[in-house]
């Protein structure tokens, strides 16, 4: 029986796995399918990370999350700030092997411009809040391209270089007669291949790719290329996608649970690859609730909680403890943003006496879906209880959870926030006057006016002088309480060589080589 | 016959405009918005306004649900809000695969079920008929997904049998397809097993209990005999009625098992379409099931005077 | 007593079945009021720790103790399958015993509200409600009971139907009973057996659906454990800490094996004729 399976399996294996002799292929697991090939238009986190494998932007992000070089290989800032002189990689060339041109450049960009292509981030560009208004888009020569803004602006590269709004170059033959997006024509190391809805979603090696002359770093440098395809498998359930992993029927699986490493670490051919993100996990208290807008009993909150105990135990020690908004990768990051109330169960027990806490309990929202939110809500409710205060868990699917915090309904919730590159900007997602924004969380007016001087300022001093500020209101403030800089991990089977974790942990599979 | 098929059909159609009214009710119960879910971590008002706009979520209800309801009436399901497909195609693409682990188990466990029962009747309160009543009640206990999950563990990452993720069409290539196949069809089918096995041993103890039977054997017909002619076709029109059952509940069952094994099936769409509040692709495929159950059903019924003579329409 | 008696004389199914599901209530009553550990205590020190020792069955991934929350899940899980039953015996003998006597136009309008029901495949009628009521025990009561009741007005609708017309019924309404009374004291008992016999197949399916409920992240919210629960909070922890999937799988099946064993006995008992062939 046992030997009948086996000879089946195998023959399933070769039918279906193997690619022609000696043809390198690393299959990956990815939790949905990608949405569409409309970088920018219908995307999500899964559809970006397949995306920027084929289409690439003038520049990129680095490791560090500082702005590099892609298809731009370099680039010049006028006197006046206004003017940015892009030049397009020496060699590039389009999947449809026609040169990339700066007229390609400044069609495809007036193509996410235009109103029709219903390109999300158009208002990133437009005149948006950060005020980045792109004026004019010049093709100088063949190679250079030159964008002039109405004012300067020094978020103009770190907007141009998201990863969320792939501002992708592409061919215009890409376009089909109707102006919408028929098909990739882009300038990556990768081109699409097959998609089976649901299933899973093959690239190709794209052979004529002339990578940048500098080394891989982040999404920026070089992204030569050894594998000739690359398979993103869904696997919607995370038990799932771990046994594949074991089974050896997946090589790379991204977002690995930390319970799971020390396992993954001790099977035969499997390694952990862990990296320290600059993504920030936190409670939210709503405090115009009746009962949290006793600043008492959110502080009390906030020393009944044991962030180092709580990250150890939620990110099994991988992960940064972190009461700021600066994370620890972060220029201005220092010893002064480690400081929080402090754990301190007696203070709280105190606290609580003092507002006349009655035993109440106070609803935590969280989820299923992500199993940082949830582990630390449950630490959390543990911890809570320690000092009296009584937390009923409301798991919700993460839909639901969303638009209550999108909607400012919640007494209190656990919420992870994707890297921001600025702190002003990681500042500015939960501080703002509830009239502004239902989802505000921190309205003290104090530290609005604080943050918004954070981001005027182009001064480093200055600024730094600004987030400590801002950071100690906050704290007082207790509505938002920094929680830990979560690491991420992925398990990676040893065939696979040079793949690599990186802050914004999007796979890269460029640079990667595949063993037999 | 005809007659009788149009009919169950046109009756059919007022419980299939209160299940799309219920279906669309139930969605906007559920907190979340779909254009919202849509745009993700992109904060602008202006961006959510429009998609709002495009995907008519700013109308009233009741011109929603007529809409979408106009729509069905020419044939017109809609698009996905998540990939702007068209939704028959989503669902044209994921029910076979739906359909084949489901009748694949289906099939097997009335192979294995059905003698096992009918043997178990007609040697009642006998040591056979204990051992396979006992293994039914024991297959009957251990839930699908429990066994899904032991399956993967053991058959998939321990002992690498069995592919644990991948899924090939069997009309694409018959072997290939069946081993992706074995592990979700066992899953299924040991809790088929348990129910038709005691289904068609309860038809059978009834019908052996039946004046005819006892006449036949009186008369001093074998035993064989009065099992194959008298027995079986009689015990075996009531089992295919539950058969009928059994293959509409398992379309909802199939949901985690789809889940486990990452087969792109309904079920999957489904609970995917759910989570992102995806309205046409859930209301799609409700209807799609409820089409379903009403069409097997009738053909059920209608097989029924094929097997079982005594019942006419 | 004796009816006891009679049920389980000659009925090994039966005794095994009451054995074995007074088992899994004492554990329910017991975790009421003991447990070796706190249930919800996350202990991050002590985290998967294989059974022995200290825990008779290890600890989660959260370090709480899995005999304890197997002691307390055995409190919610029964609660909630018994309740969703209730919610479900409850209803649906009410709109079947209803369509059953009035026949004609409520039975018809009834029947399409059923069908409709029917057509709705359990599980996606709960994930629907568990969605819109929130998730939570009584959502999923709610989402089940609602999903079973067409069963079991289909069952009792049949059973009032056969009734109609027989002498008892029409000497009832011709001494001058209410409908309501004639329906309580006359139609009602004879419900009883079928309704007795299906309830308990209902109660091993809502034991499922429970779990296959926390299984796509709609059941109960930890931190309190429901076998589904705990099975679908550790099934990641199948390749490598197997007795986390072991207790709670085991558990499940176990009253499973419990509820259709009691489930075939009374089925014997209400329906002498089947044994008697």
């Amino acid at each position: 029986m046992k030997k009948t399976l086996r000879y089946l399996a195998t023959a399933a294996g070769l039918a279906m796995l193997v690619a022609p002799a000696g043809a390198q292929q690393v299959t990956l697991a990815m939790p949905g399918d990608i949405r569409s090939i409309d970088f920018g238009v219908n995307r999500d986190g899964n559809t970006d990370n397949v995306l920027h494998h084929v289409v690439e932007a003038l520049v990129a992000y680095r490791d560090d999350l500082s702005v590099g070089p892609q298809l731009a290989e370099s680039w010049d800032v006028s006197e006046d700030r206004r003017s940015y002189t892009f030049t397009v990689r020496k060699g590039a060339v389009f999947h449809n092997g026609q040169p990339v041109t700066a007229a390609d450049v400044k069609w495809s960009w007036e193509r996410l411009l235009a109103d029709e292509t219903g390109f999300l981030c158009q208002k990133w560009f437009k005149g948006g809040s950060l005020g980045i208004d792109i004026q004019t888009i010049e093709a100088l020569d063949e190679r250079r391209v030159r964008f002039t803004l109405a004012e300067p602006n020094g978020l103009f590269l770190v907007r141009m270089a998201h990863k969320v709004c792939l501002t992708g170059i592409i061919h215009p033959d890409s376009v089909g007669p109707d102006g919408k997006l028929a098909q990739l024509i882009a300038t990556g190391p990768f081109t699409m291949g097959r998609h089976e809805a649901g299933q899973f979603v093959e690239l190709n090696r794209f052979t004529d790719y002339v990578p940048l002359d500098a080394p891989k770093d982040g999404y920026a440098g070089s992204r030569e290329t050894f594998l000739d395809s690359v398979r993103f498998m869904v696997i919607a359930d995370t038990a799932a996608a771990k046994t594949a992993l074991l089974a050896g029927d997946i090589d790379i699986l991204p977002r690995l649970d930390p319970n799971a490493i020390a396992e993954i670490e001790a099977a035969e051919g499997l390694g952990v690859k862990t990296v320290a993100t600059p993504e920030w996990q936190v409670a939210l208290i709503q405090n115009t609730d009746p009962l949290l807008k006793d600043r008492r009993i959110r502080q009390a909150i906030s020393h009944a909680i044991d962030i180092k105990g709580l990250t150890a135990g939620a990110t099994n020690g991988l992960g940064q403890p972190n009461p700021s908004a600066i994370a620890g990768a972060s220029a201005f990051f220092g010893p002064f943003f480690q400081e929080g109330l402090g754990y301190d169960p007696e203070k709280a027990k105190a606290l609580l006496g003092e507002a006349g806490y009655d035993g109440r309990a106070i609803k935590l929202i969280t989820n299923g879906t992500y199993p940082f939110d949830n582990i630390s809500a449950i630490a959390i409710q543990s911890m809570l209880q320690q000092v009296g205060i009584t937390t009923e868990l409301v798991v919700m699917d993460w839909a639901s959870q969303y638009a209550a915090y999108k909607e400012g309904k919640f007494q209190m919730m656990v919420m992870g926030f994707s890297a921001r590159t600025d702190p002003t900007l990681m500042f500015d997602v939960v501080v703002d006057s509830k009239e502004n924004r239902a989802n505000a969380i921190a309205d003290d007016p104090e530290l609005i006016e604080t943050v918004k001087k954070s981001g005027v300022s182009g001064d480093e001093a200055e600024r730094a002088l600004e987030f400590k500020k801002a950071h100690q209101l906050m704290v007082q403030d207790a509505s938002v309480i920094g929680l830990f800089n979560p690491a991420r991990s992925v398990g990676v089977n040893d065939r696979v060589e040079g793949y690599e974790e990186w802050p914004l942990e999007s796979p890269r599979l460029w640079g990667v080589r595949a063993g037999g | 016959m005809w007659a009788y098929a149009l009919k169950r059909i046109v009756s059919a159609i007022p419980t299939m405009i209160l299940a799309s009214v219920m279906v669309f009710g139930l969605m906007r119960l559920i907190p979340g918005d779909p254009a919202m879910l849509f745009i993700g971590e992109i904060d602008d008002p202006a961006v959510l306004e429009a998609k709002r706009r495009e995907l008519g979520l700013d109308q009233p209800l009741v011109m929603q649900y007529l809409n979408w309801a106009g729509g069905m009436l020419r044939g017109d399901m809609g698009v996905s809000v998540q990939t702007g497909r068209p939704v028959a195609g989503e669902i044209a693409a994921a029910f076979p695969v739906t359909a084949i682990v489901v009748v694949v188990a289906t099939a097997l466990a009335a192979l294995v079920a059905i003698p096992a029962g009918i043997v178990a009747g007609w040697k009642q309160n006998s040591k056979t008929d204990a051992t396979i009543v006992s293994i039914a009640t024991l297959c009957l206990s251990i839930p699908g997904f429990w066994t899904a999950l032991l399956l993967l563990t053991f058959l998939g990452a321990k002992w690498k049998l069995l592919p644990t993720v991948g899924y090939v069409s069997v009309f694409d290539d018959a072997r290939a397809g069946a081993i992706y196949l074995i592990m979700p069809v066992i899953a299924l089918v040991l809790t088929e097993v348990a129910v038709l096995t005691r289904m068609s041993r309860a038809s059978t103890i009834e019908v052996m209990g039946l004046e005819y039977v006892t006449h036949a054997r009186a008369k001093g017909m074998g035993e064989r005999r009065v099992l194959w002619r008298h027995v079986f076709p009689n015990a075996f029109a009531p089992t295919l009625t539950v058969l009928g059952l059994i293959l509409g509940h398992l379309l909802g069952g199939v949901v985690v098992i789809e889940q486990m094994f990452s087969l792109p099936g309904l079920g999957r769409l489904m609970v995917g379409a759910i989570f992102a509040r995806d309205y046409a692709i859930v209301q799609g495929v409700l209807i799609f099931i409820v089409v379903i159950y009403v069409v097997l059903n009738t053909v059920i019924d209608l097989l029924y005077p094929v097997f079982d003579p005594r019942v006419k329409l | 007593m004796s009816i006891l008696n009679r049920f389980l004389t000659n009925r090994l199914n039966a005794s095994l079945g009451l054995m074995l599901i007074s088992v899994f209530l004492l554990a329910a009553i017991l975790g009421s009021v003991w447990t070796p550990h706190d249930p919800l205590l996350v202990n991050f020190g002590d985290r998967l720790r294989p059974p022995g020792g200290d825990y008779w069955l290890g600890t989660d991934q959260y370090g709480r103790d899995t005999f304890s929350r197997i002691l307390v899940g055995a409190r919610e899980s029964l609660t909630i399958s018994s309740l969703s039953v209730a919610v479900a015996v409850v209803s649906g003998t009410v709109i079947g015993a209803l369509a059953g006597y009035f026949a004609g136009l409520v039975d018809r309008a009834i029947g399409t509200v059923m069908d409709a029901l029917i057509a709705f495949p359990s599980l996606l009628l709960a994930l629907g409600i568990v969605a819109a009521v929130g998730p939570g025990k009584y959502g999923v009561i709610v989402a089940l009971g609602v999903s079973y009741a067409p069963g079991v007005a289909r069952i009792v609708r049949a059973t009032v139907m056969s009734l109609r017309g027989r002498d008892f019924i029409d000497s009832a309404r011709a001494l001058g009973n209410s409908h309501a009374s004639t329906l309580i004291r006359h139609v009602l008992p004879n419900c009883i057996a079928p309704v007795a016999v299906i309830g308990t197949s209902l109660f091993a399916t809502a034991l499922l659906s429970e779990s296959a409920l926390a299984f796509l992240g709609l059941g109960v919210p930890p931190p309190n454990p429901t076998w589904g629960g705990m099975l679908a909070d550790t099934k990641q922890f199948a390749t490598s800490a197997v007795w986390l999937v072991l207790a709670p799988g085991l558990a499940i099946s176990m009253t499973l094996l419990a509820v259709n064993l009691l489930g075939d006995a009374l089925r014997d008992f209400f329906d002498p004729r089947m044994e008697q062939v």
